[in-house]
């Protein structure tokens, strides 16, 4: 190889390595700012630390939907058809979440009472989209 | 009739296409002129425009008989949406950036004299390469003229109510401009590969900015979009979406000021090609994150894996042909050339290098996703905001830094002055610095941040004007440069600016009753129901009182209903004020017939998109300015 080319292949490969070693460490760092989900099946399989914010994912339960009277703070149950999860949250609502529908919602894992006290809820964004993992999660996944 | 043209005339587009690039790399194997192809891409314009023309027609004739209309169109839809639904689906998209493509070729080539045809003939093969990369990818797996014959519904499913929107019919058009219009310094790149060395360096600085400037507009009013039409009063969220958009324009940023060097000093050459090829490349990869489905995002099109793993290998095959021409392209390299640590050259590198590092972090940490599920074996995960926050506010500090001292550095070597204007923005940190945590009271780092950055940059603009203020012919020769300068940083200032002082409040709220936020007395007057063409709506009135001014404001937030499509939308409605934006937008009804609302004031928060139209006629301004004498 000529030598300009070698150094420009250095030079390229200098560029991509440092930006890698770079993203990779600043990843570890912020390992918690990464939100892993689950369904409610792998919720009971893996017990997630209650300190670690969390995605879980499902069907809302039909019948499950409770508000607490004027207020913001709502109960409901989300699904897999298998297992269940009791979500506790207090804010706005998306406008497409509703019983029966797919949902996901953050928040932090409580194993004992197995509630999930969520502080952001997504469901579907149109009419004709469904979140990846929710379906997944009711395939079975 | 009319779709089966259209059809036609795409075909021809891609023949054309096809026969450019071969004719071209023929002439190439042969090394003479064979015959000026500038023709053959005009013919592909227009052949690509009546395509285009066709599917209009059948979307303005409301032609359900049309796959791609049937499910983005609906005749109750006003007659300027039915215009824009074209570019509301994944297919028409694509015809809508294919024309678009074609179009700045066709620009490129009446505006550029090239001394030999054999050059010019070259870059024509170059950028109908991408062109028929495109075009067969939309005949061969997204045919926006598909028939559903003979059976075709009465009625079309409707274009998604979020898209049926002022700014959304012009920012894909201007964003599409932005991405398209980086393929022609791409093809002057690959072009100086083979050797058409005509002022080569300067064409990709003018093409560049022109495309960068559409981009930014592009993106500021995909922003300005997702402010009010998603109904929660955030202007960026980290999507998969608006990160491929930004991964693109902040390389066409740094090619820009690496352009200007190599230009100037015939230095960075490589470094100019290489940023060229990978601003393609990263719009490329952008299109395959928003298309294949394969990340969930906001924007959803039609999704398809399939789609995806073509669109993957069409990037692969194009980064592995322009990497072919790059390294075996004998290019003299004099990179070890005499310039010092405080040159101008110095800082346009290290903020060349910090502005890719910026890119790839935002990039990779918008693949992660994919990565960990391919390692983990299909475990899901997203990565939060808080990631983007935390690694791109440190570099884009150090960008700013770099940015406001660096205008003030001069070309090959240092002088004494530098060390002075060191001092003096030494002395400006400390002194924002303090102000900002007297004055505000609060410590937060991001807004800090912010401000630190905002009073660099202006201060190297201030001293920049300042010292040559005598020399009015250099200053109006770099108009551009200061204006988009002085954009980012009112953009920079208005983000500050709205994450530290912004203030929100969810209430629940019923007729006759009053909440309050800041200096704004808020009632519930009336609320009532609304029908429109298409769609209708529950429309709740407040009334605002603006304590400081005295004024009173109504203002109308609604929950609209979508029939045709079975969709609800969050309609917010917004006071602006010179200093702030008062958003209301309305959650639900309760059973007591109380309603669930969001009140949130959002200081200067116009800053931001003002910022980005300052940066956009900077861009044009560095163009069109620019001509007159090269």
């Amino acid at each position: 190889m000529i030598k300009i080319r070698k150094n420009r292949l250095y030079a390229v490969l200098f560029i991509f390595g440092s930006s890698l070693l770079a993203t990779v460490l600043v990843l570890t760092a912020l390992n918690q700012n990464i939100n892993l989900f689950y369904s409610p099946s792998d919720l009971f399989a893996s017990n997630p630390s209650p300190n670690k914010s969390i995605r879980v994912g499902g069907l809302v339960q039909k019948g499950s939907l409770i508000r607490i009277p004027d207020s913001l703070e709502i109960n409901f149950t989300i699904t897999d058809l298998k297992e269940e999860v009791t979500v506790n949250y207090s804010g706005i609502l998306p406008d497409l979440f509703k019983e029966d529908a797919g949902v996901v919602a953050t928040g932090y894992y409580d194993q004992i009472n197995n509630s999930f006290q969520a502080f952001e809820i997504l469901a579907k964004h149109d009419e004709n989209y469904e979140p990846k993992e929710v379906v997944q999660a009711l395939e079975g996944k | 009739m009319i779709p089966e043209v259209g059809n036609i005339f795409l075909i021809i587009s891609f023949v054309l296409a096809v026969t450019i690039f071969c004719l071209a790399s023929y002439s190439y194997y042969l090394n003479r002129e064979i015959l000026n192809l500038s023709n053959l891409v005009y013919f592909k314009f227009v052949s690509i425009l009546m395509s285009f023309i066709a599917l209009e027609i059948s979307f303005l004739s409301d032609d359900f008989s049309v796959l791609y209309v049937a499910s983005n169109s609906n005749p109750f839809l006003p007659i300027y949406y039915k215009f824009s639904a074209l570019w509301g689906g994944h297919e028409g998209s694509m015809l809508l950036f294919i024309l678009i493509l074609s179009l700045w070729i066709v620009l490129f080539s009446l505006s550029t004299n090239y001394q030999s045809v054999r050059d010019k003939n070259y870059l024509h093969g170059f950028t109908s390469l991408i062109f028929l990369s495109f075009a067969g990818f939309t005949i061969f797996t997204s045919n926006p003229f598909e028939r559903l014959l003979p059976i075709s519904p009465l009625n079309g499913t409707d274009l998604n109510p979020l898209l049926q929107d002022f700014a959304f019919t012009i920012h894909p058009p201007m964003l599409y401009l932005g991405y398209a219009g980086l393929v022609i310094p791409f093809a002057i790149a690959l072009g100086r590969c083979v050797g058409v060395m005509e002022a080569w360096a300067m064409r990709i600085k003018k093409w560049t900015t022109l495309a960068w400037s559409f981009l930014t507009l592009g993106i500021a009013l995909g922003s300005w979009w997702a402010y009010y039409e998603l109904g929660w009063g955030g202007w960026w969220f980290w999507d998969p979406v608006e990160n491929s958009s930004l991964v693109p324009w902040l390389i066409a940023t740094a090619l820009i000021h690496s352009a200007i060097v190599t230009n100037k000093r015939n230095i960075f050459i490589n470094w100019t090609i290489l940023l060229s090829v990978l601003a393609v490349i990263g719009s490329f990869i952008g299109m395959f994150l928003v298309r294949s489905g394969i990340l969930t995002s906001v924007h959803t099109f039609a999704l398809d894996p399939e789609r995806g793993l073509i669109l993957l290998m069409l990037t692969f095959l194009i980064s592995i042909y322009s990497f072919y021409l790059f390294f075996r392209a004998d290019i003299i390299s004099k990179e070890a050339a005499d310039y010092s640590f405080f040159s101008k050259e110095f800082f346009l590198l290290i903020n060349n290098a910090l502005l890719l590092i910026l890119a790839i972090v935002i990039l990779f940490g918008t693949i992660y996703p994919i990565i960990y599920d391919i390692f983990t074996g299909g475990k899901s995960i997203t990565v939060g905001a808080p990631y983007f926050n935390l690694t791109t506010v440190p570099i884009a500090f150090f960008i700013a830094f770099f940015q406001g001292y660096g205008i003030l550095t001069f070309w090959g070597k240092s002088k004494k002055d530098n060390y002075f204007y060191l001092t003096c923005l030494g002395l400006v940190f400390i002194l924002t610095f303090f102000f900002t945590y007297t004055l505000f009271n609060y410590p937060d780092i991001f807004s800090t941040a912010s401000y630190l950055m905002f009073a660099a940059i202006i201060s190297g603009l201030v001293v920049y004007i300042y010292r040559n203020s005598k020399n009015s012919i250099l200053l109006f020769n770099n108009l551009g440069m200061v204006t988009a300068h002085f954009g980012i940083a009112v953009m920079i200032l208005g983000i500050g600016v709205v994450s530290s002082f912004s203030q929100n409040k969810e209430v629940i709220i019923g007729k006759g009753e009053f909440t309050n936020l800041n200096n704004y007395n808020i009632k519930l007057v009336d609320e009532g129901k609304q029908d429109f063409s298409n769609y209708y709506a529950q429309v709740v009135q407040f009334e605002v009182l603006d304590n400081t001014t005295k004024n009173k404001i109504d203002l109308k937030p609604e929950k609209s209903f979508y029939p045709a499509s079975n969709n609800v939308m969050t309609e917010s409605d917004i006071y602006v004020s010179p200093k702030e934006d008062l958003y209301i937008s309305l959650s639900e009804k309760l059973d007591s017939g109380k309603w669930i609302a969001k009140i949130q004031i959002k200081p200067f928060v116009r800053l931001i998109w003002l910022g980005a139209l300052i940066m956009t006629i900077g861009g044009f301004l560095a163009v069109f300015r620019r001509t007159k004498y090269e």
